[in-house]
């Protein structure tokens, strides 16, 4: 016990820097390591901060926004790149699905309106031979008016396929009438498959020298020229009259002479 | 150290002419040979400059500094298959004990024998007993800090730094 308490005074002495232990040893120990090995460390601390900053330079070029930068410009290119083949080939954007989904739809529509039409003619007197091309003119425009509704009921991707799914639509709806109308009352002073089959070739017409007009008047020369050779070539029997009544005389005469 | 992360190598500088002696000492003391003591003092100062990175004040410097020593020293000796001499202070006989203890003022005066006498005894030490009395003299360290160099309890500590004290005082005053 009266060690321990010795014990305790000598260390509480020599904590309080009141010891011969002490001073005995810092007398004796003053070595120091060689200045060689001062040199080694201060050259591996000086290194180590060098090649610490060489490494940092590549980062400095690589900051964190060109990644992603970079990938928009990509995507960006890639888009464009494929809107502008596509637009080009004349082929949709939209995927072979989307068309057969919005056929499928239009033609159910345009069906219930050839019904319609057809089992109205049914109901009624066979109709006088005068007014047949009256007729004829009223259901062009209200079929070019309802596909024109249609057409804005479209999603907007699907509206540059327009063209295509109309043509499928007016397609379909005309080969049904062909199915649907030998059974119809063929009378001598109304047929109707005629009717609607010239309905649906002169809304196409017009709305083909309609979207010729729209290319011209964009500047699109070329595109307005090359719809407009297809167009005589689908449509020869149209005459020029015809095509200056809706294109102008300005349009028609810049088509032939560029 | 927080500045030499950022790139100050003279706050390096700094930092090892404060502290490159009593590390040095601390090693040399504890190897007893002064190439393995070289080697692992270099050791340690790579050590060091390669964690600046990462190193965070969570305590003092030194008590950072030492633990890269003391764990240096522990891997190099478990790395050699040496058997560090364990800690027999509480082993020690208390009559032994009284008799190495009493004081002799008259050795004070003889410097040169003393300080022959105090290397020999330090190397008698358990390396356990050396460490804390060397990050003691060397480091300036408390016991707490001592406790929290060696990852050690405080009473072990204070048991360790009052055996050696008590065994160097002795020793000295020995004819």
């Amino acid at each position: 016990m009266a060690n321990n308490d010795q014990n305790d005074k000598e260390l509480n002495d020599y904590l309080n820097g009141d010891s011969d232990v002490s001073k005995a040893y810092r007398a004796s120990n003053k070595q120091k390591p060689s200045s060689k090995i001062d040199d080694a460390i201060f050259s591996a601390a000086k290194e180590a901060v060098d090649s610490n900053l060489l490494k940092e330079k590549p980062k400095f070029h690589k900051a964190p926004w060109v990644k992603p930068v970079s990938i928009a410009a990509m995507i960006t290119l890639s888009v464009s790149l494929v809107v502008t083949i596509q637009q080009e080939s004349g082929k949709p954007l939209i995927s072979e699905p989307d068309i057969e989904m919005f056929d499928s739809a239009t033609v159910i529509e345009e069906s219930a309106i050839t019904e319609t039409i057809i089992s109205s003619d049914d109901a009624s007197a066979p109709a006088p031979a005068v007014l047949g091309a009256a007729e004829d003119m009223y259901r062009a425009e209200e079929k070019t008016e309802a596909a024109k509704a249609r057409m804005k009921a479209v999603p907007a991707k699907k509206i540059l396929s327009k063209e295509k799914a109309q043509l499928e639509v007016l397609k379909e709806s005309a080969s049904a009438d062909e199915q649907i109308l030998p059974s119809a009352p063929t009378g001598v002073e109304f047929d109707g498959a005629v009717s609607i089959k010239q309905d649906y070739e002169l809304s196409m017409k017009e709305e083909t020298l309609l979207k010729i007009k729209g290319l011209w008047e964009q500047g699109e020369i070329f595109k307005a020229k090359e719809t407009y050779e297809n167009f005589t070539k689908d449509y020869p029997d149209v005459s020029s009259e015809s095509i200056k009544e809706i294109l102008g005389d300005y349009i028609y005469n810049g088509l032939l002479n560029n | 150290m927080l500045r030499y992360a950022t790139g100050d190598v003279a706050a390096f500088e700094a930092l090892y002419v404060r502290h490159k002696g009593p590390v040095y000492r601390y090693m040399l003391n504890l190897c007893r040979n002064e190439a393995v003591a070289e080697e692992l003092y270099q050791e340690v100062w790579m050590k060091l400059i390669k964690a600046r990175e990462k190193y965070q004040v969570k305590a003092k410097f030194t008590t950072y500094l030492y633990k890269l020593a003391h764990n240096q020293f522990i891997d190099h000796y478990r790395k050699q298959n040496v058997r560090i001499v364990e800690d027999q202070s509480v082993e020690i006989d208390d009559v032994e004990h009284g008799q190495l203890s009493k004081n002799n003022p008259e050795k004070k005066a003889q410097t040169n024998q003393t300080i022959k006498k105090l290397s020999g005894l330090l190397a008698s030490l358990p390396n356990e007993q050396q460490e804390v009395f060397l990050l003691r003299e060397e480091a300036g360290m408390s016991v707490p800090e001592i406790a929290e160099t060696l990852s050690i309890n405080q009473e072990a500590a204070k048991s360790r730094l009052r055996y050696a004290i008590s065994k160097l005082r002795a020793g000295l005053s020995v004819e």
